[in-house]
């Protein structure tokens, strides 16, 4: 009875394992890879259902197929060439596999693009020869993300491109590169050859440039950090355009690929940077022309010979004041009316260019004992207009007017031979009242001018209260 | 007695036994599957001993304390389901279990016949359940040859029939060459016919 109750257990235990192999090889039968194992004459002696369904096939009918048939004559060869290795233990350095990305099977099958993994099974059939097992995944998909990828990296406007140690191209990554670079074929060119193509002035950054990223090759991370900052301020750089390609600017940056943690190659960014330099050029030029339009004004606005505003600057700014005057912005507003004594006897005698120099002195004691807010004008030939406006009531005006007065009297002017002559000057000075006006206040000051001149010139005459 | 005479004898033996082994399956499959029509395939050319030459594999073990012989029959589930689905009605499904378990069952009387032609030969044997694994397995089937104080050696056949081929192989080991001698197989009576497992 016992034997017979062991006899039992030993049979249920045997089931027990044929159903955990049975399991196991359901397992490998619906797993997503292909899986085949090969016999020494390459053929199949165990394939999955991802392998028939590839091959489209029974399992059944998979049995003995030769498994190299599958391929082009081309990827056949590859295919051979792996696994013979293999068996003959060529890789066994590497270990006792080995991978394989070739793509498709049959000829007449679309081509599909798969990674294999074939390994060599130790145990060697005396039948079958030494067989090997191969996992292959379908990489379409990857292919496809990596397309899409790239086809991204063509359309956004910036240049990706590998450069070897040597600063050969040896990978573009974006199409754009081509337009960037104005240049049809880009791999196997040297970049540095490509970017000071038609640019002597700029050969000497590059090589600068060059020199540094071929250092750093077989180096670590470090040694490029050193010089990130100065390879950052690259200038922009032009590529010459031609009939189909407007010229460019363009400004590359370099990042190192790491491999084994020393600098391998770089990756090379090329950015356009042609709308940013015409706009710094339209930048320029606006800003010239701004100037010289300042320069035309101050020429319209400004005596040449004083350095005094003109009486076309006066209409507007003396007016500006009177009505700043009436709205109570200061407190009063004093318009002074200088006349150079005497002025037409100095031309007579001395010539005009002395008469010029007298006028020139004048300007300048007016505009070094005057402040900004105040407005000094060449009124007429020999008449200089003076507003000054001011907070505080304590005649200023007459103040600024009598200190010129004398600055003038007591400045020597000097003619030929060492000979120097003293001119003086004669003013009217009148306070803006509410009702004024440019001419009124102007007709007004120059009331008080003609009463200096005939009180005896070299005066200051200063409108009153009882006036 | 000198060697060669010796393994002479020893072959002799070795064929009888084959020759028992191969009649005993080409009677039991013909009283298996119902038919007389089931051609033996003595020596198979397209494929030889050990190799995978079908996706699965039924074994089975007899064994007695001098002998012990693996049966295997190797075979693909496709195959018989052909010839089950022409027997039945279309509308049954068949199951790759249910194929096997015919398969198993078909190796299992194979073994019991095999017994009985021992036990003519006062040979009792014992016989294990009859087990299946995939085909590939047989890569690490060992059929070496051995002529020393053991006897090992191993058998491989086809039977051809109206199931398509099936194929057999065997590893006979025994320690008495005794047990072999005058070993033949003597034709039974048909009995129970075929089993439907289905």
């Amino acid at each position: 009875m016992s034997n017979h109750n062991e006899l039992i257990a030993s049979q249920r235990i045997l089931s027990m394992l044929e159903t955990a192999c049975e399991i196991s090889e359901q397992i490998i039968d619906n797993v997503p890879s292909v899986f085949v194992v090969l016999n020494g004459k390459n053929h199949v002696i165990r394939a999955n259902k991802a392998f028939c369904d590839l091959v489209g096939c029974t399992i059944e009918d998979a049995l003995h197929l030769d498994f190299t048939s599958l391929f082009n004559i081309e990827n056949r060869d590859i295919l051979l060439h792996h696994i013979g290795h293999l068996r003959d233990g060529v890789f066994q350095h590497t270990g006792t596999h080995v991978k394989l990305e070739i793509g498709g099977v049959r000829d007449d099958q679309p081509a599909k693009p798969f990674s294999w993994r074939i390994s060599q099974i130790e145990h060697i059939s005396q039948a079958d020869g030494a067989i090997i097992s191969i996992v292959g995944d379908d990489l379409s998909s990857l292919y496809q993300s990596e397309l899409k990828l790239m086809s991204i990296f063509s359309s956004i406007p910036i240049g990706m491109m590998v450069v070897n140690h040597q600063g050969t191209i040896m990978e573009v990554l974006s199409e754009y590169c081509h337009i960037l670079l104005n240049c049809p074929l880009l791999i196997g060119e040297s970049l540095k050859a490509v970017l000071s193509a038609n640019n002597d002035n700029l050969s000497a950054e590059l090589i600068q440039i060059f020199d540094i990223l071929h250092t750093c090759i077989g180096k670590p991370m470090t040694s490029f950090a050193e010089h990130e900052k100065f390879l950052s301020m690259v200038n922009l750089i032009p590529i010459a355009g031609n009939h189909q390609i407007e010229e460019k600017w363009v400004k590359p940056r370099f990042q190192p690929i790491v491999k084994n943690n020393v600098i391998d190659r770089y990756m090379v960014i090329i950015e356009d940077g042609t709308a940013s330099f015409l706009a710094q050029q339209k930048i320029e030029k606006a800003d010239l022309l701004g100037k010289q339009a300042q320069a035309l004004y101050e020429c319209a606005i400004r005596d040449p010979l004083s350095g005094l505003y003109t009486r076309l600057f006066m209409n507007d700014s003396i007016k500006r004041l009177i009505a700043a005057a009436n709205r109570g912005n200061f407190h009063e507003l004093t318009l002074v009316i200088f006349d150079i004594d005497n002025f037409k006897s100095i031309n007579d005698v001395y010539g005009h260019a002395v008469g010029d120099l007298v006028i020139k002195e004048l300007g300048r004691i007016i505009l070094t004992s005057t402040r900004d807010t105040d407005v000094a004008v060449r009124y007429g030939g020999e008449e200089f207009v003076l507003a000054l406006p001011n907070n505080i009531p304590d005649q200023r005006g007459r103040i600024v007017a009598e200190r010129i007065r004398q600055l003038l009297e007591n400045t020597p002017i000097e003619v030929e031979d060492g000979k120097v002559f003293y001119v003086t000057t004669s003013c009217g000075v009148a306070y803006c009242h509410n009702s004024d006006t440019l001419e009124s206040l102007i007709a007004r000051a120059d009331k008080y001018l003609y009463i200096a001149k005939q009180s005896g010139k070299n005066r200051v005459c200063v409108e009153t209260q009882a006036d | 007695m000198n060697s060669d005479i010796h393994s002479q004898i020893q072959q002799v033996h070795k064929d009888n036994l084959s020759v028992l082994l191969r009649e005993a399956s080409v009677a039991q499959a013909c009283q298996y599957f119902g038919c007389d029509k089931v051609r033996l395939i003595s020596h198979p050319t397209t494929h030889s001993l050990g190799q995978v030459v079908k996706t699965h594999i039924v074994i089975s073990l007899l064994s007695c304390s001098e002998l012990r012989i693996v049966i295997k029959v190797h075979f693909n589930p496709g195959q018989l389901r052909r010839y089950r689905q022409a027997k039945e009605s279309d509308d049954i499904a068949i199951t790759d279990r249910q194929l096997i378990d015919y398969i198993k069952e078909f190796c299992n009387q194979l073994g019991g016949k095999i017994c009985r032609a021992f036990d003519a030969h006062q040979i009792f044997m014992g016989m294990s359940i009859p087990l299946c694994t995939r085909g590939i397995y047989e890569i690490y089937a060992d059929y070496s040859p051995k002529d020393s104080y053991m006897t090992k050696f191993g058998v491989f056949w086809g039977l051809e029939g109206p199931f398509e081929t099936l194929y057999c192989s065997c590893y006979v080991e025994t320690l008495s060459q005794t047990c072999l001698s005058n070993i033949q197989y003597i034709g039974e009576e048909s009995q129970e016919g075929e089993l439907d497992f289905l």
